[in-house]
């Protein structure tokens, strides 16, 4: 027959048949709709006929009715089509519910075996959350500037000596006109003293430029930032404070504008709040409460300059600008030694020593969660074996085999967000305890939480572990189960294969375990070590007041000096006090000069310019006795040292300066006196000490060591009181009484225990190992938990091979060998792969240890002596239940 | 095309496939037959409405369709009122016995002197 609608141009390709059977909807809208139409056109060709047209009539009549019907054709399929895709949402929303429903429920009735899955999830994944926040922190946005990406540091390092120096003022006023940047900022971080209606008391504040703010992108709460003629010479002094430091002050932040604060003895008026949670980069572990505009007389210490690159522009090409400046401007201004320095331009965040540190424990918290996600597969495998009946009804009931993959995949995600959940409170409380142990060095992280940064990398972990994890239960259940005829035991090819991916995942956890475990007894060798060391001095009931006196009420010398010896005076009369001096500074808070010094004698330019750093103390002569430092050679000060300019060095100074001859009486003096100004005094050596842990436990106790005589021991800014007092005897409350009543307006002087100095520089170390030692620990109990479930499994199984044996007359020896012996070869098996991979893997610790290599034998054995322990344990368990089977029941059953 | 139809207004071509479809459920060209008889075919039901109409009733629930067979052996694609579609019908039906009910007493009523 004719069809008249075939010849249009416009009709679609016509659809074949069968097509419309390939996809349950697919291709059915559009031939339906075809179908259709040709229906009505047969029908009306038809009628026409019927009336008496000849056949081509009708056809022509037919087709000339209908007209045009693109239009309507179109129109019914987009219908069809917005029908479909409609049907096809509420059936996949209803299939969802209806899984989701169904893995409530299942998991509900079981709710022990649920809550060990969540609970191991949310260990994994806490302390993921948690080490996460600490990199996001530390490492990926220290600062919470606008446009992170483009924010650079800018520092000069001293080629020789590797030592970090900050821009001057001159320098960073030429580099202002460099086209890489958007902006530079130049600030300042000091101390300062508060004082007015309360105690007075130490207080961070910080200098920045008038644009600071904005750069930072920091919210001003109330009133405004700085104007740019605040921050010249001779401006009326202003402050912004921050919001946390006007509640404080003024009960509110809108209450503090116009108010005055007294900072080292300045008046200061308010006209600005920030909004707190605004930093910049700078070693002081707290946040800047007051803000002040930087002047242009102020110099550069504190810090890098940091500045903002234009977009496209790399640090790279910025460095390349930045020197090629800077080489100009040494050519006419020799205060700037050009050559001598690198500029380096890098990305904010934590470099060296602690980025490795936290990516070592970010490394070492993901291998935790590997084996916790090991952990909740044994526990879907154990639980597939119990269901294999269920599934397999279900596939005989006509479930696809995808549809029962899909429903086992939503049990998994529902655990895995069950995970999630309790795993960002397990995040919570494990932050909150890592920020407690912080170590002095990585102050910053007080500021670490969860933003939403750390909470989606949570949840995108949370979807992976669960998707991983629950995909290998669910193939493997469908593939072992599901789909086999349904048996009334188990046993056979399924049993065996899931049992080898078992057996697989427990040899892993055991490998990984080893790791951690290793990793763990490295660090813990390290910290023993470093605590055992003697630091050159005898810290037993030694302490230390640094007192602060600020030059707006100690401005001359003379006074400062009159107040250190009033304070020994009062110090001697203290009760319970065997020795006391006064000195400039104490051990690990010592001052440092950056320089060179030059024996007397060499050539002028046969020092190398090591511009490395000596520690530099001002002591009084008793100093020495006191601190039970060792003399190698020489003698201490006597009252007339100073007169005659004599020094005391440390062994390593003197070997530097006369690598083979005799120190003694000899003359040396810093070398890099600026061009032009009269030379350095020269300082005659009376003694030479032992070297000592002057400045850290870990700096080997070879830092050069310079001590200057001094009558009252009373430094540039201050004058620390160092006491030894008789045995339990706590010195506190008597310094602080005594400090009130020296100066009842000074910031109250801390008392500090030196042995806590000194083992506080090494806090960083014993971070680690606290953290990495929990994390084993966890590691090691949960494959333990895994090990025992594989093993309590197959004794389960073989309940009747057990009792068969124990008829034949097997021995309990026979019994436990037959069931230790698969325990003990996974162990093995993992303890070895684990043992290969610490050998490579532990290299990454290097830098963290102290007086132990990274292939230290006793770890490796102690690590692998714990874990064939723990293994060993998980074994008994079942070994036992082993032992018990009656052969009579076990033979029975079944 | 043709000219002699009447131009539908709008929502009469859904309110007549529904008063249609209440009879018996029947094929889009059996719809389109049924108004064309019952008007004498004062009124043409145009395909390029007709279809488009009934996927739209469908979508919304007042019609449900089927494959089905003609008495010619036809495989067709029937419609079938739903109990919405009864409901919808109703409701249309008094609304258009007021409307045009209005409609006449405008057309119909002179002015009177007072």
């Amino acid at each position: 027959m004719l069809n008249p609608l075939r010849p249009r141009d416009d009709s679609p390709p016509r659809v074949p048949p069968w097509r419309r059977y390939v996809a349950f909807w697919g291709a059915r809208v559009d031939a339906d709709v075809e179908d259709e139409l040709e229906f009505h056109l047969e029908m009306r060709i038809r009628d026409y006929v019927a009336r008496g047209l000849s056949e081509t009539d009708a056809c022509a009549a037919a087709r000339s009715r209908l007209g045009d019907l693109r239009r309507a054709r179109a129109e019914c399929l987009t219908i069809g089509h917005r029908r479909q895709r409609r049907m096809t949402r509420v059936q996949t929303m209803e299939t969802l519910i209806q899984d989701l429903r169904f893995a409530l429920r299942t998991l509900g009735r079981q709710t022990a075996w649920t809550a060990v899955a969540i609970l191991t999830l949310a260990l994994g994944i806490g302390a993921n959350t948690a080490v996460f926040s600490v990199v996001n922190d530390l490492l990926l946005d220290p600062l919470r500037y606008p446009h992170t990406d483009r924010l650079v540091l800018i520092s000069r390092r001293n080629m020789q000596s590797g030592f970090q120096v900050t821009p001057t003022r001159k320098l960073r006023d030429a580099w202002a006109n460099a086209r890489s940047f958007e902006s530079l900022q130049g600030y300042q971080t000091p101390d300062m003293t508060l004082t007015g209606s309360t105690a007075p008391r130490a207080l961070h504040a910080a200098m920045v430029e008038p644009s600071f703010f904005a750069f930072a992108g920091a919210r001003i709460v109330a009133g405004r930032a700085f104007r740019d003629d605040e921050a010249k010479t001779g401006a009326a002094p202003v402050a912004v404070v921050g919001e946390r430091f006007a509640r404080e002050q003024f009960t509110a932040g809108a209450n503090a504008l116009g108010k005055t604060v007294r900072l080292d003895g300045t008046a200061y008026t308010v006209i600005g709040v920030v909004g707190d949670g605004i930093r910049v980069p700078s070693f002081s572990t707290e946040p800047s409460e007051i803000w002040l505009p930087l002047m242009p007389s102020a110099p550069f210490f504190s810090g890098p300059v940091i500045g903002r690159l234009r977009p496209g522009v790399s640090p790279e090409a910025a460095q390349r600008e930045l020197a090629a400046i800077t080489a100009e401007l040494a050519q006419s201004d020799g205060s700037i030694k050009g050559t001598q320095f690198v500029i380096t331009v890098r990305q904010p965040g934590s470099t060296g020593q602690t980025r490795q540190s936290v990516l070592l424990l970010s490394a070492a918290v993901a291998l935790l969660l590997l084996i916790a996600c090991a952990n909740v597969a044994h526990l879907l495998l154990a639980r597939g074996a119990a269901r294999e009946r269920e599934i397999a009804i279900r596939a005989a009931l006509g479930a696809g085999r995808h549809r029962i993959i899909r429903q086992l995949l939503t049990e998994s995600m529902l655990l895995a967000a069950g995970g999630c959940l309790a795993g960002l409170g397990v995040g919570f409380l494990s932050l909150r305890l890592i920020i407690s142990l912080r170590p002095r060095q990585l102050g910053e992280l007080v500021n670490a939480h969860i933003d939403t940064r750390v909470l989606a990398v949570t949840i995108v972990m949370s979807v992976v572990t669960g998707v991983v994890f629950g995909l290998t239960a669910a193939f493997h259940s469908v593939r072992a189960g599901g789909f086999m005829i349904l048996r009334s035991s188990i046993g056979g090819t399924a049993g065996k294969s899931r049992h080898r991916l078992r057996s697989l995942l427990v040899v892993t956890e055991m490998a990984l375990s080893v790791m951690l475990l290793i990793g763990a007894a490295l660090l813990i060798r390290t910290v023993v070590n470093l605590h055992r060391m003697d630091p050159g001095f005898d810290t037993t009931n030694l302490y230390a007041m640094p007192v602060e006196l600020p030059a707006s009420r100690y401005p001359k010398p003379s006074d400062r000096e009159a107040f250190a010896v009033r304070m020994l005076e009062a110090a001697r009369r203290l009760p319970g006090v065997e020795e006391v001096t006064v000195a400039d500074n104490v051990p690990t808070r010592t001052s440092v000069m950056i320089g060179s010094w030059i024996a007397e004698g060499a050539a002028p330019n046969s020092a190398p310019d090591r511009g490395g750093f000596t520690t530099m103390n001002s002591v009084r002569p008793e100093y020495f006795g006191m601190m039970k430092m060792r003399f190698i050679a020489g003698r201490s000060f006597d009252a007339s040292s100073k007169q005659r300019g004599e020094v005391i060095v440390s062994q390593s100074l003197a070997q530097q300066l006369w690598p083979n001859a005799n120190p003694l009486g000899r003359r040396f003096r810093l070398a890099n006196a600026a061009p032009g100004s009269p030379p350095a005094p020269w300082n005659v050596v009376v003694g030479v000490l032992a070297n000592a842990s002057l400045m850290s436990l870990r700096d080997e106790r070879n830092t050069p060591a310079i001590y200057y005589p001094s009558e009252t021991g009373v430094g540039f800014s201050g004058a620390t009181l160092m006491i030894r007092t008789v045995a339990d005897h706590s010195p506190f409350a008597d310094l602080r009484r005594l400090s009130l009543a020296l100066d009842p307006n000074l910031v109250p002087p801390p008392t500090l225990r030196v042995a806590t100095l000194l083992s506080d520089t090494v806090s960083s170390q014993r971070f680690m190992m606290t953290l990495l030692t929990a994390f084993a620990v966890l590691a090691v109990c949960l494959s333990a938990i895994g090990l025992y479930g594989v093993i309590a499994f197959m004794v389960s199984q073989t309940t009747r091979e057990i009792g068969v044996r124990i008829a034949l007359g097997a021995t309990r020896a026979n019994i436990i060998r037959l069931v230790m012996q698969h325990g003990v070869v996974l162990a093995v098996v993992g303890l070895a792969i684990g043992l290969a991979g610490a050998s490579w893997g532990m290299g990454l610790l290097r830098s963290s240890l102290y007086g132990v290599g990274p292939t230290d034998p006793s770890s490796y054995a102690l690590g692998a002596i714990a874990l064939l322990l723990v293994a060993a344990i998980a074994c008994l368990i079942p070994t036992r239940r082993a032992l018990r089977v009656d052969p009579v029941i076990a033979m029975r059953g079944e | 095309m043709t000219d002699s139809s009447i131009d539908f207004l709008k929502g009469t071509l859904d309110l007549m496939i529904l008063k249609t479809l209440s009879w018996a459920p029947t094929h889009g060209y059996g719809i389109a037959r049924w108004i064309e008889q019952c008007t004498d075919d004062t009124l043409q039901v145009e395909e390029g409405s007709l279809y488009p109409a009934l996927h739209r009733l469908e979508e919304r629930g007042l019609i449900t369709a089927e494959w089905g067979m003609t008495e010619h052996n036809r495989r067709a694609k029937f419609y079938r009122l739903t109990t919405a579609g009864k409901k919808q019908l109703r409701t249309a039906h008094q609304y258009w016995s007021r409307f045009a009910g209005a409609v006449f007493k405008v057309l119909e009523t002179a002015p009177t002197a007072v």
